[in-house]
Parts: C-alpha cells; structure tokens; sequence
C-alpha cells in the first residue's frame, strides 16, 4: 500500500475543487485525463457512466448546471478529503438554487483516481431521490 | 486482527479495524460486530430514507444494522466489498449490496460508499451514502 503518491493526488483533487468553484472549465479539463471515466449513483437523467474528459465537461457537468439557476450563488463546500496513494476520497455538501428556483443543498462523496497528476476515475456518490425530486422534477434516465 | 496489527500504526489500524468488523458483517457474526464500534461511535446515513440520519451509540446502530438486514428476504442479502482506502485514522470503502426487498419483491441492486473513522482500535463514526432513490423504491415500495 504505497502512500507516496497521496500528497500528489490530494493536490490535484483540491485543485479540480478549486475550478470547480471558480467555474474554469479550462483548467478543469487539464485536470482530467483525456479518458477518464466519471460515474454518478442512481437512475437520473445524469446517471452512469460518463467516458472521457470532453463528455464529462461539455455533457454531463453541463446537464447539471443547465438544472441550475447561473445568476443565483453556487457553492461546494469540502467537508473532508484524504488520500491514500492514487486514490482520494471527497466530501463536499453542494448548495445552489434551481432553474426552477428550489434551493438544493446536498451531501456527496467521490473517490477520485489520480494518475500523473490527473484524475482519471471519479465515482461519485449523494442523495439521489432528494437530488431527483429537487433538481430533476421526478424525472429518470431515458434508456438504460 | 492481531495484537501486532493494532500495534503497527494509524493508517494499517484503520485498515484492520474495517477488515475485522466486514469479516463479523458478513458472517453474522453480531457480537464482533457491536465490538468493533465505540460506547458512543455515530452512524450516519445520507438522504431522506425512513433508516436516514444519525444513529448514536452502540446499540443504536446495531438495531440500525440489524432493521437495515430486515429489509430483505432472509438469505438473499449480498455484499460485494471493494478495497480499502485508508489515510491516518479513516479509511474510506465502496460496495455493492444485492438482494431481494422483503416489502415488494423487487431485486436490490446498490451501490454504497463509506467513510469510516476509526480510534483506539474501534469505529467511531460512519458516514454512508447510497442511491437513495432506488432504496427508497425497491426497499420500502415508495412511488416516484
């Protein structure tokens, strides 16, 4: 269980949190390895599995805030984050309001997968069925 | 876990600490179990579920343990563990858990994530997260 690269991938998840909050969608996909992989729980419409640096910025991050009102203030607020080697583990509590002017505040966990100072796993886990009520109108994945 | 195991540092503690008690999960093993957490360890589960929140102390979360097991038919309940993440006293884990739910029939198929922090060779907190929204449809037959 090799702990020297934990410094690293720590670093380079608090970095993506730090664009992430600045919205630099630029600096974000520098973060990314052109074929990582971003899985979120659940049977939303954002669900599954999402292959590749430019679907995950251009597509799935994109449907999310597209479900949120730009004007009103966003944030993601990291609770904790350790790491052990290439692996790092993310809690965040995410507060915004909706296109549909709802407030949402929710509470995440992601294991990130860093390699070569990019992140090139994420699974990302919260609240699903508040998350589907609040965000997404009832609404479910279309297809498998 | 051995004596020398307990004694051989924070990080391989938290590691052991959660190998001992997901070997007492998953056998049955409910004295190991209610052992392997402090008099006053939290157990806290994300989401609006009818199990959500934070359970405080031993025996708490043993019932919350053992009422999470009575949501399935006996003998259809499977965990799948993945590997253990750990850094200093937490360690954070993923698994699948699969079943048959006891309220409609319907196969439970969910993924969860952990986070554990553990001390004096004990758990002392949990924070979980799963798909809230499948539990809530397949484990307590609620509509959407």
């Amino acid at each position: 269980m090799s702990r020297s690269g934990g410094a690293t991938t720590k670093d380079t998840v608090l970095s993506f949190f730090q664009c992430l909050q600045q919205g630099d969608t630029d600096k974000m996909r520098a973060l990314l390895a052109p074929e990582a992989t971003w899985w979120l729980s659940g049977e939303l419409p954002t669900s599954g599995t999402w292959s590749g640096r430019n679907d995950i910025l251009d597509e799935f991050l994109a449907a999310m805030f597209a479900r949120l009102d730009a004007e009103a203030p966003a944030s993601q607020t990291l609770r904790r984050l350790f790491a052990d080697g290439n692996l790092a583990l993310a809690e965040w509590t995410s507060t915004a309001t909706t296109s549909t002017q709802q407030e949402y505040e929710n509470d995440y966990a992601a294991v990130f997968r860093v390699e070569s100072g990019r992140i090139v796993e994420v699974r990302e886990y919260f609240d699903t069925g508040y998350a589907q009520r609040v965000m997404f109108n009832g609404a479910h994945r279309v297809g498998s | 876990m051995t004596m020398n195991q307990r004694r051989s540092g924070a990080q391989l503690d938290a590691t052991a600490v959660l190998e001992r008690y997901l070997k007492a999960l998953t056998g049955g093993d409910l004295a190991m179990i209610r052992q392997s957490f402090a008099d006053d360890a939290t157990w806290t589960l994300h989401g609006e579920l009818p199990l959500a929140g934070t359970k405080r102390g031993r025996a708490a979360i043993m019932a919350f343990l053992i009422d999470a097991g009575g949501l399935f038919v006996p003998e259809t309940q499977r965990f799948a563990f993945g590997d253990i993440t750990a850094q200093g006293n937490r360690a954070v884990l993923e698994w699948h858990v699969h079943g048959i739910a006891a309220a409609t029939g319907l196969e439970y198929d969910n993924r969860y994530c952990g986070v554990f922090v553990v001390c004096n060779g004990v758990i002392v907190e949990v924070r979980e997260y799963l798909d809230s929204l499948h539990a809530a449809q397949v484990l307590f037959g609620s509509a959407s």
